[in-house]
């Protein structure tokens, strides 16, 4: 059953043996000539600008945390949907007091001002 | 026979009653204008006592299996009762408690209903899946709960531990349930029962016994056992203390009931049976056990020893009771777990007065350490001797309920053939005294530091005086005894 | 196709791994990633049992579902408690944060 990956594994030593040869020839026949302008961050031949290290505000993560669990809910939905007509009424019901528990929670978030992150 | 719809959501009405409860609290909490510092309380022990009264009512219900995962039996019910009482004098001492936030007490009360929704989960289960949502449920809402108070370090460090550690142990868990699915083919814990007992008798007890350990190790977080306790003096202390005694009280009664409802469905066939050996599988479960009860109450009682800081005391003292509980679980029996769920309903009347002691005295001195209780006792008269009746209980002296768990955990102990347990239970009870008897004499025995008017706080002082009635009362203790009894036989006879 | 063995593998790999990350505690933020594995390594159990075992239901799929959905809660959780121990102690190095001694 593993010989299906013999060719794979192949393949990698091969790609390994190319670019580790590759690397060592250009340090054995190349010469270090070190400079600023090569130290420099690539930025698609532009003057780069800015730290790369760029920060978020730490209040993003409060949009970011409840996209998440909104987000991961939609999971119980879709569960229900692929069965909506066999789960009939009941389902319906059940699917819409699940919704109707979120809501509050999604009211409570919205009123104490949990969306506001750029505040 | 299954159960129609409408008889399911008979069987439910406690848990929607809570659930309800939680929604009209949070939306309350939004929408009302003018509200006070104490409604959504008021209103939250208002929606406790109706799932009280309904769950009364369902004590004699024949045990059902509701939507194939919801377990309704007498061992539920009494634990469910457990915990909203538990919960309804928590709220009480928050109300009664000068330190604790007054703005965001709706959220307080929201995430203790939740809570309470989890446990009730929690305890009424046998389906791992349903297990491991009732544990998370109590679990997140505790998280938040230590950290509410958001400019304290202490409650930082405090809910910080307790998500890390609380997080790690349903993980680990989680991942011996995984494995235990894979080993038997199902997620309930009864049909569990035979594919383990085979598994055991065709000596393959390694495929049962990694993921047993793993849960164990999950339980061992939950009810701060050695070696998993190094966190609850940490949050005990770091939390307000209403919130300490949900999590001294309610949580670990609770973990203690999932945990005894655990270990008997799953080794449901192979129990310990009146007169009869274990299996050696069996036999070195209940050891572990055993072991473990026994350097749990050794840590907590040596450490608890040097602790100035009554809420870090009594933490310490609160892991040495799980360990006292779990001699009588370590048994693997019948008698053994009467033992252990009766010492359980002792410790809540006990535990909630010692913490009551602390609000009531952290009001009047806004401290909370030994040596601010000087004299105090003379001044309080009725919270004063309530605290010696708490005190009394928790060492396990004669007059009180304490004592008659104890000496009933020790009985069978002694019977099951735990000597060395029995012997080094009592042995620690007299060590525990030199601590507890250091808060007596504080109170009574010790001149007033300095001159302050008493704050005057009849009702926490009554819930103190009813509870320390109430120490006293069940040393004759058939009619727990008769619950606990009744409750477990559900366990074992379903 | 792949045993069953491997997918047992890998995840006994990431719990074990989850677990050095937590017990480490250098970062917050590395335990709290110790602790997603742990829970995905549950699930890729779950998961995998379902897949092999003959006649299987879909217990162990509908659960991985739902640990899912309660990783995501707790994630959520756990990332607002340790920014307040963070804005609180300027640090997310577990082992500064320990003022409580006994």
């Amino acid at each position: 059953m593993l010989a299906e990956y013999a060719p794979l594994l192949a393949w990698l030593v091969l790609v390994m043996a190319f670019v580790g040869g590759l690397l060592a020839l250009t340090a054995w026949i190349g010469r270090a000539r070190p400079a600023p302008g090569k130290a420099e961050t690539y930025e698609c031949g532009m003057q780069p600008m800015g730290d790369a290290r760029g920060r978020f505000s730490v209040h993003y993560y409060l949009v970011a945390v409840l996209f998440i669990l909104f987000d991961v809910e939609a999971l119980f939905l879709v569960l229900w949907a692929l069965r909506a007509r066999e789960l009939g009424m009941s389902g319906l019901i059940e699917v819409g007091l699940f919704l109707a528990v979120l809501a509050v929670g999604w009211l409570h978030i919205w009123r104490r001002g949990g969306l506001e992150w750029d505040r | 026979m299954p159960l129609s719809y409408g008889e399911a959501l008979q069987y439910l009405l406690p848990e929607v009653a809570v659930t309800l409860g939680l929604c009209v609290v949070l939306c309350w909490e939004i929408f009302v204008k003018g509200r006070r510092a104490w409604d959504a309380s008021v209103l939250s022990i208002g929606f406790l006592a109706v799932a009280a009264v309904l769950l009364v009512q369902r004590l004699d219900y024949a045990p059902a299996t509701v939507f194939g995962m919801v377990t309704v039996d007498r061992f539920a019910t009494v634990f469910k009762l457990f915990i909203t009482s538990a919960t309804v004098i928590v709220l009480l001492f928050d109300l009664q408690d000068r330190r604790a936030l007054q703005d965001g007490r709706g959220e307080t009360c929201f995430l203790l209903l939740t809570a309470v929704l989890g446990s009730y989960f929690l305890v009424g289960t046998t389906h791992l899946l349903l297990l491991y949502l009732g544990l998370e449920t109590l679990g997140l809402s505790s998280y938040v709960l230590a950290g509410m108070h958001k400019r304290s370090r202490a409650s930082a460090e405090a809910a910080l531990k307790y998500v890390v550690y609380g997080a790690l142990a349903s993980g680990i868990l989680l991942f011996g349930a995984s494995l235990l699915y894979g080993m038997t083919g199902t997620l309930d814990l009864r049909l569990m029962a035979v594919p383990i007992e085979q598994a055991i008798r065709e000596g393959r007890t390694a495929q049962i016994a990694l993921p047993t350990l793993l849960i164990l190790v999950g339980f061992g977080f939950k009810l701060s056992l050695v070696p998993f306790q190094w966190w609850a003096p940490d949050v005990y202390q770091g939390v307000t203390t209403p919130i300490a005694t949900f999590l001294a009280v309610g949580s670990k009664g609770v973990a203690m009931a999932a945990f005894l409802r655990y270990l008997s469905s799953a080794y449901a066939t192979v129990l310990v049976q009146p007169g009869q050996e274990p299996s050696p599988y069996l036999a070195s479960l209940g050891g572990t056990l055993a072991l473990v009860s026994a350097a749990t109450m050794i840590f907590g009682n040596l450490a608890a020893l040097r602790q100035d800081n009554l809420k870090r005391l009594l933490a310490y003292s609160s892991i040495a009771h799980a360990g006292y509980i779990l001699m009588g679980v370590a048994l693997l029996s019948e008698d053994g777990f009467n033992a252990a769920t009766l010492y359980t309903f002792v410790y809540y009347f006990m535990n909630l007065g010692a913490f009551g002691m602390v609000i009531y005295f952290a009001n009047q001195t806004g401290r909370e350490d030994i040596q601010s209780l000087q004299g105090l006792g003379a001044r309080h008269p009725v919270a004063g001797v309530s605290t010696v009746v708490f005190l009394a209980s928790l060492t396990g002296l004669p007059p009180t309920a304490g004592f008659a768990g104890k000496w009933l955990l020790i009985k069978v102990a002694w019977e099951g053939g735990l000597h060395w347990l029995a012997l080094l239970t009592a042995l620690l009870s007299v060590v525990s005294l030199f601590y507890y008897f250091r808060i007596a004499k504080a109170l009574f025995l010790t001149e007033p530091a300095r001159d302050v008017p008493p704050v005057r706080s009849p009702a926490l002082s009554g819930l103190l005086g009813l509870l320390a009635l109430a120490s006293i009362a069940f040393l004759h203790f058939d009619p727990l005894l008769q619950v606990a009894e009744q409750g477990v036989r559900v366990l074992f006879w379903g | 196709m792949i045993p069953l063995g491997a997918y047992l593998a890998v995840a006994a790999a990431l719990f074990l791994v989850g677990l050095v990350m937590v017990a480490s505690r250098r970062n917050l933020v590395y335990v709290l990633m110790g602790l997603e594995l742990i829970l995905n390594a549950a699930n890729l159990n779950l998961v995998a049992f379902d897949r092999f075992r003959p006649g299987a239901g879909v217990d162990g799929q509908i659960t991985a579902l739902f640990v899912i959905i309660l990783a995501a809660a707790e994630a959520a959780i756990a990332l607002a408690i340790v920014l307040n121990a963070f804005s609180l102690f300027e640090t997310i190095r577990p082992d500064e944060m320990d003022t409580m001694k006994d």
